[in-house]
């Protein structure tokens, strides 16, 4: 049963990798898409709002520059929103906030945000504010994967594109990012979780007896608004303390699904985006085919890791105490995700790195071309 | 090869970028709107908009799944309770807080291999004694195997469900503290099993907390239940 899950993920993200990719490559380099007449006119309005001229190409230098202020801000915002998250309305109410928010753990937190690091070094249910939570997390689960995925197109063009000092602008590709990829795969995703079962609310936790007549508090929240985008943006600090092991946060094994897929699905389509815009399709497979490759290696160590320690434990408990029946699915509910997210991105890097350095054809990145 | 325009040093026929572009003023004010105005967007717009699809399509979702007896809220389907008395049927042992606390959700973290997780320790019950507990209240023999889930702590703490193998363990009991015959308690057991969902996805599993209330609706609990 659970080959087949792990069979049909690979079969779903390879077969979506090449239309998302394609879809990709065009939101990258402007060309038009079928969200456009919906979108543009929200992108009109946001570069004028921002103060943004996207036709003004930067070179890498003010790329990251951009990249990097943009950074700062953010973390800024989000240190400030943190910081004095118990003056905002909302819930939970202040008796169920035990844990104090910090300065050194609101440091941590928002550059830890900032940079899709993510670390979620808190338990939510008793730390933050649902406002803290949706302004200030929500919010940066979306900016630091749309700046990354923006980062991600530049590196692209920067071997695309010869004889050109420029990589694009920064504030349109993240603007494009949200606006054409990010934010609608995200409110498709999320709306499949609260049909699951996350909730979605501002009330107060819920106090009930139990069967057995003992209180019990339930928590409440905007959970759906952050657990899709956690995942897609492959950031990681999730709503509760127990993450995506918590039934709110992870109900059933179709939201587990979701998760695994949002992880995977941007950086497999973007091997893709990338053979279109350098024009070497084939380069785009065979990077997909590495990557789904170490994937599968990867899936089967994990595998074969279980059974090793589950031999162990059964073998113990046969020994010790008449046996204890021992299974664990290959793809279960708990954190094991994330670590699948960070080895897919770790894997594109090194393979990206590794194919460039290779092949030094790119100016823009490597350097001058070499004269003729 | 062609030298055909700027610059002079020798970045032959780059194109440079326009100088209006790379000043830093422009940019940090760039970057303070994009900080605040990107921030509404994907903080405000987006959770209202979601809100706004959401809530009317799934209304008992949004609120967490609640579970309603005589008009009062009695807990939720995706929330475990906690379970001691023989007459229902108990979910997984639970590392959040003192026990299915919500506000302390989390697991143990104990590798597989951990002899803690195994053999226990002074405040903290393991495998084994887990183990001879389950047995001893379901009067299995000693040599009796278990499944795992009984056994072990879920990640969350808070996990409804057990597995089918599980539950079935516990109808004898459940049945005579009850005064019903098996085949009864075995029927609502099958009536509360959910299979893998879409037919492949996940497992088969029993949601405890909507198992034992069916069995109240059934016949109530014997002895006071306080509320």
């Amino acid at each position: 049963m659970h080959w087949l899950e792990y069979i049909l993920f690979v079969a779903i993200v390879v077969g979506l990798a090449s239309p998302v990719g394609r879809y990709l490559a065009n939101v990258c380099e402007r060309q038009p898409t079928f969200l456009d007449s919906l979108l543009v006119p929200v992108e009109s309005l946001l570069y004028r709002l921002l103060g943004v001229r996207p036709e003004e190409e930067m070179s890498a230098g003010v790329y990251m520059t951009c990249f990097l202020l943009f950074g700062v801000g953010c973390t800024i915002l989000l240190f400030l929103i943190l910081m004095f998250q118990r003056w905002l309305p909302s819930g939970p109410a202040d008796a169920y906030l035990t844990t104090p928010m910090t300065a050194d753990l609101v440091a941590n937190t928002a550059v830890s945000f900032t940079t899709t690091t993510t670390w979620q070094a808190y338990a939510g249910e008793n730390t933050l504010r649902y406002l803290a939570q949706v302004f200030g997390l929500v919010a940066q689960n979306f900016l630091a994967g749309a700046a990354g995925l923006a980062v991600g197109f530049a590196f692209i063009r920067g071997i695309g594109r010869e004889r050109s000092a420029t990589l694009g602008n920064f504030w349109a590709d993240i603007i494009r990012s949200l606006l054409w990829v990010i934010i609608p795969l995200s409110l498709i995703g999320s709306i499949l979780l609260v049909w699951q079962g996350v909730p979605l609310n501002m009330e107060h936790y819920t106090l009930v007896p139990t069967l057995e007549g003992r209180p019990q508090i339930i928590p409440q929240g905007p959970v759906a608004a952050l657990e899709f985008i956690k995942n897609l943006g492959t950031n990681g600090g999730g709503f509760f303390n127990a993450n995506g092991a918590h039934p709110y946060a992870n109900p059933t094994p179709v939201t587990n699904f979701i998760g695994l897929l949002a992880i995977a699905i941007l950086p497999a389509s973007l091997m893709i985006t990338f053979g279109r815009i350098t024009h070497r399709p084939r380069a785009g497979w065979t990077l997909l085919t590495v990557m789904v490759a170490l994937f599968m290696l990867g899936g089967t160590a994990r595998l074969h890791r279980n059974i090793v320690c589950l031999c162990f434990l059964h073998g113990k408990q046969r020994t010790d105490h008449g046996g204890v029946e021992c299974q664990q699915p290959l793809l279960q509910r708990n954190n094991h995700h994330r670590h699948v997210g960070r080895a897919i991105r770790v894997s594109c890097v090194g393979i990206g790195i590794g194919w460039t350095v290779r092949r030094p054809t790119s100016p823009a990145i490597f350097g001058r071309e070499p004269a003729e | 090869m062609s030298n055909s325009n700027e610059p002079a040093e020798g970045l032959t026929g780059w194109v440079s970028p326009p100088t209006s572009c790379t000043k830093l003023a422009d940019q940090l004010k760039s970057a303070v709107r994009a900080t605040v105005g990107l921030t509404l967007v994907t903080g405000c717009i987006f959770p209202l908009l979601l809100f706004a699809i959401a809530r009317p399509l799934f209304p008992r979702q949004t609120k967490g799944s609640l579970l309603m007896r005589d008009g009062d809220v009695v807990g939720s389907r995706l929330i475990g309770q906690a379970f001691t008395r023989p007459e229902y049927f108990q979910g997984r042992p639970s590392a959040a807080g003192s026990g299915y606390d919500g506000t302390a959700s989390g697991g143990t973290s104990l590798g597989p291999n951990n002899p803690k997780l195994i053999d226990g320790s002074a405040d903290f019950a393991g495998i084994q004694q887990l183990a001879e507990e389950y047995r001893r209240q379901n009067a299995l023999p000693p040599t009796a195997s278990i499944p795992i889930d009984a056994v072990t702590r879920s990640g969350s703490g808070l996990d409804p469900h057990i597995s089918p193998e599980n539950a079935a363990l516990q109808v004898p009991r459940v049945a005579r503290a009850r005064g019903l015959n098996e085949e009864t308690v075995s029927a609502l057991v099958t009536e509360h099993t959910e299979g893998p969902q879409l037919g492949f996805l996940g497992k088969a599993r029993v949601s405890v907390l909507e198992l034992n209330l069916a069995l109240d609706r059934l016949k109530p609990a014997a002895g006071p239940v306080k509320h």
